[in-house]
């Protein structure tokens, strides 16, 4: 009897010897990383590539945190020498605001790390997975299956991703189905040579 | 704008501040527990060796704001 469909377990994919398998997960482009795992992740499923956004991108709120950290501190005296602000609150209330604004400072600073640590793109040897929170209560996880691709470019635009070879990677999908971005990627020329590489292989 | 009337602190102003402080501080004590929520979802969606750490940072987070939020009702 011919041969209809054959399951595509025994197909594998290595990367090039230069994409060597990395075991920081810490890092926001991780080749084969070991101990990570989604929900949706099928049997025999194998992470390829575990991809975030560049960490570059995430100046803007580390500045704003350190404006946040030291506000209190040049802001403080300052009111005070100017005797402008109404600071003579018992002590008790001010231990208590200026705790508070450090624990807001902290959460601040926890949210937008984990918004950059939990906002993943990964491509296994079967399906490419887009997992983001966009905010802290909205979830949205998108995925397609190696097969369904049917285009997949890359766009690096601005000095500091020229500078620290970054850029979004789009990958097109047949019908109706959603396409897939990775935005700001770190060596988006890398992650669109083994995407291909896969694609050639299904 | 006459700032004396404030820095005067009539109990009226003090009492406003007071019940302003508890009222922010129980609203950043539920943020607190929806934020440790959240991680444990993330967790689940994607588990990394990093997860339980972070899971353990949100739960300290949401003690220390319940601990002050205990703390402004003693000390206030």
């Amino acid at each position: 009897m011919p041969v209809v469909y054959q399951s595509p377990k025994d197909k594998t994919y290595e990367p090039p010897p230069r994409l060597a398998p990395q075991t920081s997960v810490m890092s926001s482009y991780v080749v084969q990383p070991s101990r990570v795992y989604f929900a949706t992740q099928a049997p025999g499923e194998r992470i390829l590539l575990f991809l975030r956004k560049h960490p570059i991108t995430q100046l803007p709120w580390i500045i704003g945190a350190l404006v946040l950290i030291s506000a209190p501190l040049l802001i403080l005296p300052a009111l005070s020498s100017i005797d402008l602000f109404p600071l003579d609150l018992p002590l008790a209330y001010s231990l208590i605001l200026i705790v508070f604004w450090y624990l807001m400072t902290f959460s601040y600073i926890f949210v937008n790390f984990i918004l950059w640590y939990y906002n993943i793109n990964i491509v296994t040897n079967m399906r490419i997975v887009d997992i983001d929170f966009l905010y802290l209560l909205v979830q949205e996880v998108t995925a397609t299956r190696i097969g369904q691709v049917e285009d997949i470019t890359y766009q690096r635009t601005g000095l500091f991703a020229a500078l620290f070879d970054y850029g979004d990677v789009v990958v097109q999908t047949a019908g109706e189905q959603v396409n897939i971005e990775f935005l700001a990627t770190p060596r988006p020329k890398d992650t669109v040579r083994i995407i291909i590489d896969l694609m050639g292989k299904v | 704008m006459n700032f004396q009337l404030f820095t005067d602190g009539t109990a009226t102003v003090i009492m406003i501040v007071k019940i302003f402080i508890i009222i922010t501080l129980i609203s950043y004590a539920v943020f607190a527990f929806i934020l440790y929520q959240q991680m444990i979802v993330k967790h689940r969606t994607v588990e990394t060796p990093r997860g339980p750490f972070l899971i353990t940072v949100a739960l300290v987070h949401l003690f220390v704001s319940l601990v002050l939020l205990l703390v402004s009702f003693i000390l206030l």
